[in-house]
């Protein structure tokens, strides 16, 4: 997943939980080119102006939507974040094993996939380290 | 007594790779294994630059995401190195962020038992790589007995439940083969594990070339 592309998900989780505590938010279409880290210091001002509405909210006792209103945005994202699909499954290769032809595996399984590092027989690239703690900026530092 | 984690690193905003919704991984420093495709061998480069931080300091620092975690289901994934040599300060950091948050841990399990047991009181989900079950592979690609290693899984199942461990296979070129991967599943299963993520290993950076060549 590309930067632009965690931007538009993390733009629409602001987005969804301004509507549900019915807080007015005006996003600004980004008009940066190429990649970027998935946030900005204007994505990052959102964040604190949602924070600062939602705690006026709490402070007069409004009732506060938050808990898991966006899962569903990142739930569809699990089994398919890292999967490329143009690779052989690992799964339908175990599959042609002949000293296992009389048990074969299918992808079900070989692995749920249900969450975390996306689904079974899937090719995770080995690519990118972490980088070192970015004291002041704390901008994500490691590939994922 | 407060407890504090060697930082080496941390990425925010990850997206369905560490468990559901938006997660910050934040690496630990120290790994009692050496892999041999290591992603991360500055876990066990001494002069990497490391910040010990208190349970209270990674929630100051993590919590800048506090509205994705909770709008999400997501929270804080413990990586590294082994973040399970820290099961104590993780654990101090579960109180401060109590069920607000998700915690989960990526890890060998190839640490003292104590250290399973303390994490499996504290951390919603286990992300355990097992490299391969089979002894031999597992001494060769990582340096390390892997006794410990199942016997640590045995014991979190029984604690923590199917439904809480993930364990994931890799299939590692010139480590182990497919029917290697084959052999590890059904282990695994006849040891009760629900969750199986099967993988490949696939070198793209010339400059893992030193760690991966199994000569």
């Amino acid at each position: 997943m590309n930067g632009k592309q965690k931007c538009r998900i993390l733009k629409e989780i602001r987005q969804q939980i301004a509507q549900e505590n019915n807080i007015e938010l005006i996003t600004k279409e980004c008009t940066h080119k190429g990649d970027c880290r998935g946030t900005c210091p204007r994505c990052e001002a959102e964040v604190i102006y949602l924070e600062q509405e939602l705690e006026k909210r709490r402070k007069v006792q409004k009732r506060i939507a938050l808990a898991g209103i966006s899962a569903g945005i990142t739930l569809s994202l699990s089994s398919c974040a890292i999967v490329d699909q143009t690779l052989e499954t690992l799964s339908q290769r175990i599959q042609s094993l002949k000293p296992y032809s009389e048990k074969t595996v299918s992808v079900d399984e070989v692995g749920n996939g249900s969450q975390g590092t996306g689904s079974g027989g899937e090719e995770l690239i080995v690519d990118g380290e972490i980088g070192p703690y970015d004291y002041n900026g704390l901008t994500g530092m490691m590939d994922s | 007594m407060h407890y504090s984690f060697p930082l080496m690193g941390l990425s925010r905003h990850r997206l369905g790779t560490d468990g559901q919704g938006v997660t910050t991984l934040v690496a630990a420093w120290g790994c009692p294994l050496r892999c041999r495709m290591c992603l991360n061998h500055r876990c066990w480069d001494r002069d990497v630059p490391v910040r010990e931080v208190t349970a209270d300091e990674l929630y100051r620092i993590t919590k800048v995401d506090d509205l994705y975690f909770q709008a999400t289901h997501g929270g804080v994934t413990f990586g590294g190195g082994e973040p399970l040599q820290h099961a104590e300060f993780m654990e101090e950091f579960r109180q401060i962020v109590g069920t607000r948050w998700k915690v989960l841990a990526e890890t060998s399990l190839n640490v003292p038992e104590e250290k399973v047991k303390t994490a499996s009181r504290c951390v919603d989900e286990f992300m355990v790589d097992i490299k391969d079950m089979n002894p031999d592979i597992y001494r060769s690609y990582t340096g390390m007995d892997n006794h410990r290693t199942i016997s640590n899984l045995q014991k979190l199942l029984q604690r923590a439940g199917g439904d809480r461990v993930l364990v994931r296979v890799p299939y590692i070129p010139g480590y182990n083969s497919e029917e290697d991967v084959y052999k590890s599943v059904q282990q695994l299963k006849t040891m009760g594990v629900e969750r199986i993520d099967v993988f490949v290993y696939r070198q793209i950076k010339t400059s893992l070339s030193a760690v991966t060549d199994p000569q």
